[in-house]
């Protein structure tokens, strides 16, 4: 187990150097602003709110939403306007990480999943969260990401609204709702109904995190559903040899609680390859997508 | 357990937790379920902003609502106004109505004029950007005052360009179509289709003398008024006709109750006054 251990620190070190280096607008915490250069265009790969005080990158949910919900979008789309086009650069640049290996920015960069693993070391019974619960994150995206601000236009010739960061986004809440509006003390930010609905949803997302594992990333992450099904067509994906002896170790220590000999092509995989290093015959490992492998599921 | 061995309650979970997130979609989109702001008599909020436009709309969905696109320097909007507050007064909540200064690069401007109207409806200012993006949204041209009716759905039923009077906006208020509509033009603005400059600054000017030669080819020696701001008469007429007073020479080209942006050279003034003649 050492060398999981070994494992487990280069990758919170990686996770770490990422949160750091997407977050250099430390200003922000202080001021209670939010930053606004131009490197604002690009998002992170991961969700990280666009309103986190020290973000220096945009999130790619939260730029899809906005995309999709400007005026006129679908007659945009078809007329090849350009602002509405982007929305082709962007799926583009946020799907890339997931055609090489599926969910790996999940493992590695998504600032929220190191949270969700980190509150999850915190001593506390622990609940599973049944398989059937991962369909919960493409309707997420579908519904609240795609369709609901495409289509719902309460405000005559203007956009729709970004219904996931609206009602749903947890990371929003708890990492630019709640400091900014401490920050302003409600003399200028509007404090509705509506924030009292994101806050009591992020306080219980955020409890789920010390009883489950990733439970957001499973269950309600609009982008694990995409980089999940796009991870499908990926160029690395994971193998299990003839070797693999059924002992559950890998299941033990997967952070999305998936055993990896049983499917290993799933969707879910984060492909944070801890189980790799856990597995005691070393039947675990990634291969290219060419080389044809009769074990995968 | 075996997979198609039979699913046990919790597995469905998920589908009431996703769909909770649909119980503050559907409180955040339900007609009218929230008030904007006083009903009447006290004087309407001076809001800032695209956002704050946006939510004044989206509070109005499900009544019917105008939008009056205004400037302080259009004279003819200033007369309007009035009329729009009255129709505010009468048929709010069913009826929203809502003004967005999209011609004052300055906020203390319309700050100025609301504090003095004290009129019920509310403002909104956008900066210029903020305004040219509206102005290309909704696809107005560059004329002033336009009023534009939404349906309670949030569908555009008719939009006018020029001042009309009061009867003419109740008529608007109560769903008429654009054809249908009386044709209700406020005060003299003169004849519809026939464009008349108002050129203000001294007379030994060049500047105001290059105005005048631009809008004198334009509209002809009976389409020009030239007012001196340093002649008292001139002076109070300007205060009468509500002509903005700017530092330099200006002339603002109207047609009937409609008028272009104030124009400090000769190009822009041809520039505007085109605009306003096929918007008009």
């Amino acid at each position: 187990m050492a060398r999981l251990q070994r494992w487990r620190i280069a990758r919170r070190i990686i996770q770490l150097g990422f949160l750091g280096a997407t977050n250099l607008y430390l200003a922000g915490w202080v001021r209670g602003a939010i930053y606004t250069g131009s490197s604002k265009m690009f998002p992170i790969p991961g969700l990280h709110c666009y309103s986190c005080p020290s973000s220096v990158l945009s999130c790619p949910v939260g730029s899809i939403q906005s995309i999709v919900s400007s005026p006129g979008f679908l007659g945009g789309l078809s007329s090849g306007r350009a602002d509405a086009l982007a929305l082709i650069g962007l799926l583009g640049l946020v799907l890339l990480p997931a055609f090489v290996a599926g969910r790996i920015a999940c493992a590695y960069v998504c600032p929220f999943g190191l949270i969700q693993d980190l509150m999850y070391r915190i001593p506390a019974p622990r609940l599973r969260v049944p398989a059937s619960w991962r369909a919960g994150k493409y309707v997420m995206l579908v519904l609240f990401v795609l369709l609901l601000p495409m289509v719902l236009r309460p405000v005559p010739l203007a956009g729709g609204d970004p219904w996931f960061c609206k009602v749903v986004c947890p990371a929003g809440t708890s990492l630019a709702g709640w400091p900014l509006a401490l920050h302003d003390g409600g003399e200028t930010l509007q404090l509705g109904w509506l924030f009292g609905w994101k806050s009591a949803v992020a306080a219980l997302v955020l409890a789920w995190f010390v009883f489950s594992k990733r439970p957001f990333c499973r269950v309600l992450c609009p982008l694990g559903a995409l980089w999940g099904a796009a991870g499908k067509a990926s160029l690395v994906r994971m193998r299990v040899s003839e070797d693999c002896i059924d002992c559950g170790l890998c299941r033990d220590v997967c952070p999305v609680d998936i055993q990896i000999n049983l499917e290993p092509a799933s969707a879910e995989c984060i492909r944070c390859g801890e189980c790799i290093r856990a597995c005691p015959v070393d039947a675990i490992s990634h291969r290219p997508a060419w080389r044809k492998d009769h074990e995968e599921g | 357990m075996k997979k198609g061995s039979g699913r046990r309650l919790r597995d469905w979970f998920w589908i009431p937790i996703v769909l909770a997130f649909l119980v503050p979609v559907v409180l955040v989109v339900a007609p009218g379920h929230r008030e904007t702001a006083s009903s009447s008599g006290e004087a309407g909020p001076l809001l800032e902003g695209r956002g704050a436009l946006d939510s004044l709309l989206q509070a109005s969905s499900g009544r019917r609502l105008l939008v009056n696109l205004w400037a302080t320097w259009c004279t003819p909007c200033i007369g309007e106004l009035p009329h729009l507050s009255q129709v505010r007064d009468s048929l709010y909540p069913s009826v929203e109505v809502v003004a967005v200064s999209v011609g004052d690069p300055d906020v203390e401007a319309v700050r100025r004029f609301h504090d003095e109207a004290g009129l019920s409806l509310p403002m909104v200012w956008l900066d210029a950007a903020a305004a040219r993006r509206l102005t290309d949204e909704w696809e107005v041209a560059d004329v002033l005052p336009v009023t534009i009716a939404f349906g309670p759905g949030g569908r555009e039923e008719s939009r006018v360009a020029g001042a009309r009077s009061l009867e003419f906006f109740m008529a608007m208020a109560a769903g008429g179509d654009a054809d249908s509509l009386p044709a209700g033009e406020d005060g003299d603005g003169g004849d519809h289709g026939v464009l008349h400059v108002n050129v203000v600054g001294p007379p030994d000017s060049p500047e105001t003398t290059a105005l005048l030669e631009e809008a004198m080819r334009l509209a002809g020696d009976e389409g020009v008024d030239l007012y001196d701001p340093r002649d008292p008469a001139d002076s109070a007429a300007m205060d009468s006709l509500m002509l903005p007073r700017m530092d330099v020479p200006y002339a603002q080209p109207c047609v009937g109750a409609a008028c272009g942006r104030p124009s400090t050279t000769p190009s822009m003034l041809a520039e505007t006054a085109a605009g306003l003649l096929a918007g008009s």
